[in-house]
C-alpha cells in the first residue's frame, strides 16, 4: 500500500451524477475528491473529438429550465447551452412540439379511431391535472381501455423509448405520467452544449478545484472500506500504485450493483440486496452519426418520429452548433431503441440494419448524401440507463454510503436529469449529516 | 507477441477508435483490431516489455473488453 490521504467526501465516477455531486459538495465547503477510472471525465455525459467532429459519449440533450441548470446556478457556474426545441414527425412532416403540451395533436393526426382517441385524451388530461395512474399497469394496457388503435399507442413510442428507455409494452403508465407531470409543471427547454458536453461541464469541474477539491483520472476504485456498518474510505489504484483515501462519506456514481460489489455484499442488509436484484439495465440502444456536406435537416430541433418502429429520435446538432463539425460539414445524430420486450440474445447486426433502414425511410437524403461516421451500441456494462425501473433509494444500507445517477429511483426523472437530481438530494443529505473539515 | 485483443465483452461504443492515434481499431457495432498499424504491436517499449500506447484501453469503459496479453504466440 502506498500513501494515505483524507477527504471529507470521495465521489466515485465522473458521470453526470458524480460531476454534479462533486461540484455541489465542494461548493458547500466539503473537501472533495472526484475519481474517474477512465482517461476522460464525464462518463456517458462526456464528448470526444473524432475525425474533427464532436461526438457525445452518450447524452446529447442537456435541457435548460431543469435541475441540471439549477446545479450550475447553485454553485455559481456558467451554464452555456443552446436551445434547439423539439418537433414530432409523421408522414414526413415535422410539427413544433413542447413536451409539456402532450401528444394530442399527434394522436389526432394519425388515428383511425377518433372517438376512442378523444376518450384517451380526456383520460390523459385527468391524469395530468388530477390523479395520475398508480401501480404497475403497462402503458399499452392502460391505453387499450380507451382505444386499440396501434398508431395512437405508437405516438408514445419516441417519448417512452428516447426519454424513458423502455417500451410501450413494459413501461409502467405511472412512470410515464410522473415524467409528463414534471414537464407540465416545469417544461424543459430542449438544448445542447454547443461545443460538446465536456466543454459545457468544465465550469462544474472548475468549481470543484476552486473550492479546494481534486479530480483524478485513471484512478480505479479497488475497494470501498467499511467499518462497523459505516464507510471509512476507499482503496484507489492509480498509475503510481495503490493508495488509501479516508473519507467521512462516499458518493458512488458507479451504479448500485458495482457499488455493492466494491464494498462487499456481506456488509449490506438483505432487503437492500433483494431490491438490487431487480435492477435491470436498459437493453441495447444504438446511436448513429451520419455526416454530410449539407444539412440533412433544415432545422436544429430534436425530432421525435411518432410513426417510427425503431428510431426514437434524431437531430442535427451542427445546424445550431456548427462548432461540432469541420467547416462546411454536418452531422446527423440518430437514436435507435429496442421497441419490444427482449427475450434472449439480441442480434446487434440485425438491430443496426433495422435502424439504418428506418433512417433512410424517415430521412431519405441519408441514402444519397450521408456517410456513416460511427455506429455505437450501448448495452451491458455501458448501457444507456443503468436501470429501466429501480426501487433503490439514494442511501445504501451502509451508513454514509450514497448512490447517485441513473440506477436510483426518482419518479419523473430520467437520464442526465436523474443524475443531477440525485446529486442534489444526496448533497442535501450529506450537508445535514456530515461536518466538513 | 500478441498484446491486445478485443473480447466478447466489447459493447462497440467506439471510444477506442475515437482515440487511437493510428486508426488501428474500427468500431462499427463491435470493435475490430487491425493489427499491423497498432503502436502497441509495432513499437513496444523494449526495456519494460510493455506496449507503448494502449490509449484505447484507458478510454475503454468496459473492464475486460480490451485485454492486454503479454504472452507469446
Amino acid at each position: 500500500m502506498g500513501t494515505t490521504d483524507s477527504f471529507d467526501v470521495v465521489v466515485l465516477g465522473s458521470g453526470m451524477g458524480g460531476m454534479c455531486s462533486a461540484a455541489r459538495l465542494a461548493h458547500a465547503g466539503f473537501k472533495t475528491l472526484l475519481v474517474e477510472r477512465l482517461a476522460f471525465i464525464g462518463g456517458r455525459s462526456s464528448s470526444l473529438d473524432y475525425k474533427g467532429y464532436t461526438k457525445t459519449t452518450g447524452a446529447i440533450i442537456i435541457s435548460a429550465n431543469s435541475v441540471i441548470e439549477d446545479t450550475f446556478r447553485d454553485v455559481g457556474a456558467e451554464f452555456n447551452v443552446r436551445s434547439v426545441g423539439a418537433r414530432w414527425r409523421v408522414d414526413g412532416q415535422d410539427h413544433d412540439w413542447q413536451i409539456s403540451e402532450g401528444l394530442g395533436r399527434a394522436m389526432m393526426a394519425v388515428t383511425k379511431d377518433p372517438d376512442g382517441t378523444g376518450r384517451l385524451l380526456g383520460a390523459i388530461m385527468n391524469a395530468v391535472t388530477w390523479q395520475p395512474p398508480t401501480g404497475t399497469m403497462s402503458l399499452r394496457r392502460w391505453v387499450a381501455q380507451y382505444t386499440t388503435d396501434e398508431r395512437v399507442l405508437q405516438t408514445f413510442h419516441p417519448l417512452v423509448t428516447a426519454l424513458l428507455c423502455s417500451t410501450v409494452d413494459e413501461v409502467p403508465v405511472a412512470d410515464v405520467f410522473a415524467f409528463i407531470r414534471n414537464q407540465f409543471e416545469r417544461p424543459w427547454d430542449i438544448a445542447l452544449g454547443p461545443k460538446g458536453n465536456i466543454e459545457l461541464f468544465r465550469p462544474l469541474l472548475d468549481t470543484v478545484k476552486k473550492n479546494g477539491g481534486q479530480i483524478r483520472r485513471n484512478a480505479e476504485v479497488k475497494r470501498i472500506l467499511i467499518c462497523d456498518n459505516k464507510v471509512t474510505g476507499v482503496i484507489l489504484k492509480t498509475r503510481s500504485g495503490e493508495q488509501q483515501v479516508n473519507a467521512k462519506a462516499i458518493v458512488s456514481n458507479l451504479g448500485p450493483v458495482a457499488t455493492v460489489e466494491l464494498a462487499g455484499r456481506e456488509h449490506f442488509d438483505a432487503a437492500y440486496l433483494e431490491a438490487l436484484e431487480l435492477v435491470q439495465p436498459v437493453p441495447l440502444y444504438i446511436t448513429l452519426n451520419i455526416t454530410s456536406d449539407e444539412p440533412l435537416l433544415d432545422h436544429p430541433a430534436l425530432v421525435f418520429p411518432v410513426d417510427a418502429r425503431k428510431i426514437s429520435a434524431f437531430m442535427d446538432p451542427t445546424v445550431s452548433s456548427p462548432e461540432m463539425a469541420p467547416p462546411g460539414k454536418h452531422m446527423l445524430h440518430v437514436w435507435g431503441a429496442m421497441t419490444q420486450p427482449i427475450h434472449g440474445e439480441i442480434n446487434r447486426e440485425h438491430e443496426i440494419q433495422a435502424t439504418m433502414d428506418e433512417l433512410k425511410r424517415l430521412v431519405p437524403a441519408v441514402a444519397d448524401k450521408g456517410t456513416i461516421l460511427s455506429i455505437e451500441c450501448f448495452d451491458r456494462d455501458w448501457p444507456t440507463f443503468r436501470c429501466v425501473s429501480s426501487e433503490l433509494p439514494h442511501r445504501s444500507s451502509v451508513a454514509e454510503l450514497y448512490n447517485v445517477g441513473d440506477g436510483i429511483r426518482k419518479p419523473g426523472y430520467v437520464g442526465v436529469a436523474l443524475g443531477a437530481e440525485t446529486a442534489r438530494i444526496v448533497t442535501q443529505d450529506i450537508v445535514s449529516r456530515v461536518q466538513p473539515g | 507477441m500478441k498484446v491486445l485483443a478485443v473480447t466478447e465483452k466489447c459493447v462497440g461504443c467506439g471510444y477506442c477508435e475515437t482515440v487511437c492515434p493510428t486508426s488501428a481499431i474500427i468500431a462499427e457495432g463491435t470493435a475490430k483490431l487491425t493489427d499491423p498499424q497498432c503502436l502497441a504491436f509495432t513499437r513496444p517499449v523494449a526495456k519494460s516489455g510493455k506496449p507503448s500506447c494502449l490509449i484505447c484501453v484507458s478510454f475503454c469503459p468496459v473492464p475486460g473488453a480490451l485485454e492486454v496479453d503479454y504472452g507469446h504466440d
